[in-house]
């Protein structure tokens, strides 16, 4: 971080944007207190404050939301709006009474209608995220930080955020949002700050500039294109090598079928909640469907753990990174490595030269920027820990690959790159499974989209027909029959 | 900024040599008359440490590698001593066998239950605890077993090149575990599965077989623990490691291995084995001292060792990575 400046007026709804590693969560931090900084000065409210911890932050009237929401998940939504500040009776106990109607006020405030009483567990994010922005409320927050708040919300949810986003600026709160999403920076934001390589790289209106030329801001150099990778669909002849008939399962999955073709990229479309990455779990192994029949390559077959999967030559490139991708300690090596374990020891004891050799050549091939193999992976940026994981799969020569939101929570420069390497692989016949909430992104990559919707399949759009006016026509298209 | 980063760095990665060396010189200037500082009494120092907790925080590693705990070893140790006294006196072979036997199944019964019926490892294993207590009491109605066969009773006072063989054995099996952790499979799978559960899975890995392997190793390593100790005192008493699941766990913390699970090495179990021994040793020199203060100081210095690793969250520089990646510290 090199001397930035950056400021928020009252009730504005500030965007701030930047590549993976521009330096926005810590600017973010050192002005909530969690890294302190090595010169400079905050004003707040025309005072220069000097948060050292979150909590004076807080005092202060600066609130942040993050990405994992920290909140407590067993506790009931008004228990964990008044965590740490519980209102009390004049004999020191808790007044529930109180904090339920205090609770229930805000939330009606926000436009949310919640049982307050019930553990906060049985909301979803959306309503969740809810809750924390009540409570940033609650304590007088006149700034309230979002890290990417949208990143595990549907379209829907998304809309009920900025409606409680638009409330807030009528309070006359400030909002700093974070987000990876362009459409969402062009509708709710006023001012938007972009960094680059810990630099200011501008401060502008929403208004005076359009998606291209805030692409060209971030990233420093001319705007990929946002066109489709291919033209029509050429894959009707193709063999099939997976197919998935009936699969049901509980209430998330109601009969649905797909088949992949060799060499294909099919994306699956549809809200959050929709079953697209239940669906991809289910053909991976990790869980079992009540009823419904896989076959593999013309074969009825059936995966019972995701290591069945694995050895017929499958790869799963997880949603969340963090929570199913990476194991954090090891390093680069060992976790480019973990799944193709078997194929390169003997007894039990690994080959230490086939696993450098293998590295090696994917950290060449893939241009993950490391210091070296034996780099911790979670000091790798958003963007190379994904690379690190495709190669993972990469490195087994898998016939499917999928891929579930790859490009969530990276760059937009390593999104191209992997992108591109989602259309190499196909071209050398490997097929690819690609689940993303980006529409834009399924029209650039795939051959084929499934839309679906609870569960069940909308129908299906092909080579030029992928657009994202017909697959929000087809997600859209079930509403109507309920 | 730089400088406090390298010093940073040292600290994380040496903490538990560093006190281990602080803590020879201490003792040895202290008691310089008693000449602390020599050969016989660092070989009687290693030995200590070993036959006291040594061999059980070897096989805790594992167990703490995969986020998990296991409270059994106490018991299991002196089950395994017991057993092995009781046959071995006829036939020694078959008694060490038995001894291991009876180690290995309990491990296999504990990593079952943590792996396959989803128990938390800490009631698992403290079940596992209770029970194994009380069946060694059971067999032995509380009397020692004593240890008559020479052949068993030779190993502990046996020296190989001037070096009594039970330091042999805590160096050969700490070099072994040292290789399994880092050049095998199952060493991958320990730090996968204690990094990421759900990674691991996601990836193919047998979770559940990690798991049980964990637990047999934990056990078989109790199951040496209590031979040993039964040899050295030519006798297998059935209250034999109470309580020394503790001392198992603080050597692994002076270890700088985290409870929460995939970061720490073997070779700091070693010098967390040693770090309890010398401290043990000073107790003994100072007798005057009462034992208690053994554990209160024992107390202080595991806070202070992990006190020093999770510094580091505080300072800028280093605290970065840890900070993004989210998960916990200590």
């Amino acid at each position: 971080m090199k001397g930035v400046d950056f400021s928020v007026r009252e009730g504005e709804v500030h965007a701030l944007m930047g590549e993976n590693g521009a330096g926005k969560s810590t600017l973010i931090k050192v002005l909530t207190g969690i890294y302190p900084k090595s010169g400079g000065q905050i004003f707040f409210d025309g005072k220069e404050i000097n948060p050292r911890t979150v909590q004076e932050a807080q005092e202060v009237g600066i609130s942040t939301i993050y990405q994992e929401l920290n909140l407590v998940p067993f506790q009931t939504v008004y228990e964990n709006m008044f965590l740490g500040r519980e209102i009390r009776n004049r004999f020191g106990a808790l007044d529930r009474k109180k904090m339920i109607l205090e609770c229930e006020a805000i939330l009606k405030d926000l436009g949310i209608q919640a049982d307050v009483t019930r553990p906060l567990s049985a909301y979803g994010t959306a309503v969740q995220q809810m809750v924390a922005i009540g409570r940033a409320i609650s304590v007088n927050a006149k700034l309230v930080i979002m890290d990417e708040p949208t990143s595990s919300l549907d379209t829907k949810e998304v809309q009920v955020l900025f409606r409680v986003i638009r409330r807030l600026k009528e309070k006359n709160i400030a909002v700093i949002f974070i987000s990876h999403r362009l459409d969402e920076i062009f509708e709710i934001c006023e001012q938007v700050t972009i960094l680059r390589d810990g630099e200011l790289a501008g401060q502008v209106s929403v208004d005076e500039i359009d998606q291209l030329q805030l692409i060209a801001c971030m990233i420093g150099k001319e705007a990929r294109q946002l066109e489709r990778k291919k033209e029509g669909y050429h894959l009707q002849d193709a063999s099939v090598l997976t197919q998935m008939k009936d699969i049901q399962q509980g209430t998330r999955l109601n009969g649905i079928g797909i088949e992949i073709k060799k060499g294909e990229v099919l994306g699956l479309a549809g809200l959050l909640g929709s079953g697209r990455t239940e669906l991809a779990k289910v053909l991976f192994g990790a869980t079992q469907p009540d009823s419904g029949e896989i076959f593999w390559m013309g074969q009825k077959k059936k995966f019972s753990t995701p290591a069945d999967a694995i050895k017929a030559e499958m790869g799963f490139c997880t949603e969340d990174r963090k929570v199913e991708g990476i194991i954090p300690h090891l390093s680069v090596r060992e976790n480019m490595t973990i799944a193709l374990l078997p194929r390169i020891s003997k007894c039990g004891v690994i080959s230490k030269k086939k696993q450098v050799e293998v590295v090696d050549r994917y950290i060449k091939s893939l241009g993950i920027k490391t210091p070296n193999q034996n780099q911790p992976i979670r000091t790798l940026s958003g963007g190379n820990q994904q690379k690190v994981l495709l190669a993972r799969w990469m490195c087994m020569n898998p016939k499917l690959i999928i891929m579930d939101e790859p490009t969530r929570g990276i760059d937009v420069g390593a999104k191209a790159e992997i992108e591109d390497l989602i259309q190499e692989l196909s071209s050398n016949g490997i097929s690819i499974l690609m689940i993303s909430s980006e529409i834009a992104e399924l029209e650039r990559n795939c051959d084929r989209v499934v839309v679906m919707r609870e569960g069940k399949k909308m129908g299906e759009l092909s080579g030029d027909d992928i657009r994202q006016d017909t697959v929000m026509k087809m997600i859209a298209g079930g509403e109507a029959h309920e | 900024m730089n400088g406090k980063k390298l010093i940073n760095r040292y600290i994380q990665s040496k903490s538990t040599i560093m006190v281990f060396v602080i803590l020879l010189v201490f003792s040895s200037i202290v008691f310089a008359d008693k000449n602390f500082f020599s050969i016989l009494s660092l070989q009687n120092l290693v030995k200590k440490g070993a036959s006291e907790g040594g061999f059980l925080a070897l096989g805790m590693t594992f167990v703490i590698l995969l986020g998990q705990i296991d409270l059994s070893v106490g018991s299991v140790l002196a089950l395994s001593g017991v057993v092995m006294a009781m046959f071995g006196n006829e036939n020694p072979l078959l008694g060490i066998l038995l001894g291991l036997a009876v180690g290995l199944a309990c491990g296999f019964v504990n990593g079952l239950m943590v792996a396959k019926m989803k128990i938390s490892s800490w009631v698992a294993t403290l079940a596992m605890m209770l029970g194994i207590r009380g069946v060694v009491l059971l067999i032995t109605s509380q009397k020692a077993v004593s240890l008559t066969n020479s052949t068993l009773v030779y190993f502990s006072g046996g020296k190989v090149l001037g070096i009594s063989s039970i330091i042999w054995l805590l160096l050969i099996l700490t070099l072994i575990c040292m290789y399994i952790s880092r050049n095998t499979r199952l060493g991958m799978g320990l730090y996968a599965v204690g990094g990421n559960e759900e990674a691991a899975r996601m990836m193919g890995l047998k979770v559940d077989a990690i798991k049980i392997a964990a637990y047999t190793f934990c056990g078989l390593f109790a199951a040496i623990a209590g031979m040993v100790l039964a040899s050295k005192l030519y006798t297998a008493q059935p209250t034999a490691g109470d309580s020394w699941e503790t001392t198992a766990i603080a050597m692994c913390a002076l270890g700088s291995v985290k409870l929460s699970g995939g970061e720490g090495r073997f070779s700091g179990t070693f010098f967390g084995i040693l770090i309890i021994a010398v401290i043990n040793t000073i107790f003994n020199y100072a007798g005057s001292l009462n034992s208690w203060w053994q554990n209160i100081i024992m107390g202080v210095l595991i806070l202070i060792s992990i006190g020093l690793q999770s510094q580091v969250i505080h300072l800028p520089s280093g605290s970065k990575n840890r900070m993004e990646q989210g998960g916990s510290t200590i």
